[in-house]
């Protein structure tokens, strides 16, 4: 276990192999008392890539025509609405963007059925689980606002508030709060998150079942093109 | 839910086909009305507590909800954020009630006066206008909408309104008080003293009642009445501003009774006299101290019309009348900034005394 300011989202884990050989989660230290939850939530995602059969662990990686597109969307987003940001940090944009993108599809699916699982086996974690989902709401819905599409594209907003609005409609299933969910519906993701949610719940639940879910998700947010799953290394 | 969840929406982000609207309805008055009313009603539908701003400036619709208990109704918040002197930040909170609730006096009477405190004119007197529409005997509305047309300088309505608002509660402070300043600001002060007599009647510690009575007073040739009115304004206090008036007018008064009462005052030639015997020993220095103390001492009135009253000097010993420092300070002024208008003219007197000791 490691404190790292820098590790993506709240917190992250690494599965050992044979260079590594410990497994290693890093977590934020603002985020500490919430520890009991993030770390059973990464040990979930952990077992769930080690319990699937070889053939079905993967990666997500991205193709080259995504950073080549996400760069053409920033750069014309940018002129389009003559933003006071400098094209200078197109790069860096891409770079943030393009990779928040698929760390976010490679784990808001399959974090949705760890969550699941968390809820409904280990009730006393519910309250840290649910204080670190409001967090997590509440950061998505900032997607929503004018200053993120100040220098995000379109199509990049829709597929991360496609998938927000997914996992929003999850809990307020779960919580039965369908408040939780309007933000993201009033902005006209309702369809998406629907579609999405009901993957998750249609398709085949085992860890065997991830891979295929997310490349359905892939699939349905239009972004085939710009990623796709591979074997684990 | 728990906590306090916040987001904002562009007004181009909302999905129009959750309240029938098109794209040409986008910022439109039935816009928000809708976005506004959806919002509010899908919370609480929830049991949810939602503040919606739709805020035309930025193009955005900004909702904050919660279950927690102590969360701040629109309505209350608006409240907090006019008391606080937060008006700007009031604005679209106050705009965005009056369209989910175009009939709520208080939420039209609110806006109106919050345009009309920011210098929202033309915006104030629509609002005001359409309120007094809804409710004719709306006595606040009244006066907002004549404070908003005397701020426009259009005094005969400002005039008018605030006349209306006093017919329905004659000893509204408010209304008496603008009212007078109205009348002032028409020339007719001798229409405005009885109405600013009420008015401080109504609110005896009111100083802009206070110092508007002694205007008025002024400008019937009253003038003793009046710094009568300065002196209790003075000595009641409250916001510099005003107490700088009542001092300013009173310097005034005393400078026009003082020529009034002869063109060329011996006595102020000899107390320059004696100042400019003193200044010979002095360096510029001390002059200079000499009359910025009794320049400061006048910030809080010197009376120069009583020669009883005496005052002293740290910088200069001995006791001295109200006339004799101001003399001093002239003379000093002189020496060190010549051109600096003081707030009396003793040119003259000054122009004798250098003659007289042949400077």
């Amino acid at each position: 276990m490691q404190q790292d300011p820098n590790c993506s989202g709240h917190a992250s884990i690494k599965i050992a192999s044979e260079e590594d050989p410990a497994h290693v989660m890093r977590f934020k230290r603002e985020l500490e008392s919430e520890l009991p939850y993030l770390s059973a939530f990464q040990c979930g995602l952990a077992l769930r890539s080690i319990q699937a059969k070889t053939v079905s662990r993967f990666d997500l990686a991205s193709t080259p025509a995504m950073g080549q597109e996400v760069k053409r969307l920033i750069e014309d987003h940018l002129r389009k609405t003559a933003s006071p940001i400098p094209m200078s940090m197109v790069p860096q944009l891409c770079q943030q963007l393009g990779q928040g993108l698929g760390l976010q599809l490679r784990s808001m699916p399959i974090a949705i059925r760890v969550d699941e699982w968390l809820y409904r086996d280990f009730p006393a974690l519910a309250e840290l689980q649910r204080k670190s989902i409001e967090r997590q709401l509440q950061e998505a819905m900032h997607a929503l606002g004018p200053s993120v599409r100040a220098f995000a594209p379109q199509r990049i907003i829709d597929a991360n508030v496609g998938m927000s609005c997914a996992f929003a409609k999850f809990w307020a299933a779960i919580w039965q709060e369908p408040e939780v969910a309007i933000p993201f519906t009033s902005a006209g993701y309702g369809k998406i998150g629907d579609e999405l949610l009901g993957l998750v719940q249609e398709l085949d639940r085992s860890p065997d079942g991830d891979r295929e879910l997310v490349n359905q998700w892939t699939a349905h947010l239009g972004l085939a093109g710009w990623f796709q799953t591979i074997d684990k290394q | 839910m728990s906590q306090e969840y916040s987001f904002s929406l562009p007004y181009d982000a909302f999905d129009l086909d959750l309240i029938g609207l098109n794209h040409s309805d986008v910022g439109s008055s039935d816009f928000i009305a809708k976005v506004s009313e959806f919002f509010a009603s899908q919370f609480a539908n929830f049991g949810g507590r939602a503040r919606v701003l739709c805020n035309d400036s930025t193009q955005t619709i900004d909702v904050k909800w919660t279950k927690e208990r102590g969360f701040k109704e629109p309505k209350d918040r608006a409240m907090e954020l006019l008391q606080s002197g937060k008006i700007a930040e009031a604005i679209p909170l106050l705009w965005t009630l009056h369209q989910e609730r175009p009939n709520d006096t208080d939420a039209i009477y609110n806006l109106g006066v919050a345009y009309s405190e920011i210098g929202e004119i033309p915006k104030a007197i629509a609002i005001l206008e359409r309120l007094v529409e809804l409710a004719p005997k709306h006595v606040h509305g009244l006066i907002g909408l004549g404070v908003a047309y005397i701020r426009s300088q259009k005094l005969q309505f400002g005039e008018e309104h605030l006349r209306k608002a006093l017919k329905l509660e004659p000893n509204n402070q408010w209304a008496l008080r603008n009212l007078g300043a109205c009348l002032l600001k028409q020339d007719k002060a001798k229409d405005a003293v009885p109405i600013l007599e009420s008015a401080i009647e109504a609110a005896p510690r009111d100083l802009q009642s206070i110092i508007g009575l002694g205007q008025a007073l002024e400008g019937i040739g009253r003038p003793e009445d009046a710094d009568d009115q300065y002196v209790k304004a003075i000595q009641i206090g409250g916001p510099q501003q005003l107490v700088d008036i009542a001092k300013d007018r009173r310097t005034a008064i005393a400078q026009k009774t003082m020529r009034n009462r002869s063109d060329f005052r011996p006595d102020v030639m000899m107390y320059i006299t004696g100042a400019l015997d003193k200044f010979a020993n002095l360096s510029t220095k001390d002059v200079q101290a000499i009359g910025v103390e009794i320049a400061i001492l006048g910030q809080n009135g010197l009376d120069i019309n009583d020669p009883d009253q005496k005052y002293t000097l740290r910088s200069l010993p001995g006791k001295y009348s109200g006339l004799h420092l101001c003399s001093i300070m002239y003379a000093a002024f002189k020496q060190f900034a010549p051109h600096e208008d003081v707030g009396i003219d003793f040119s003259k007197e000054y122009e004798a005394a250098t003659e007289l000791r042949g400077n």
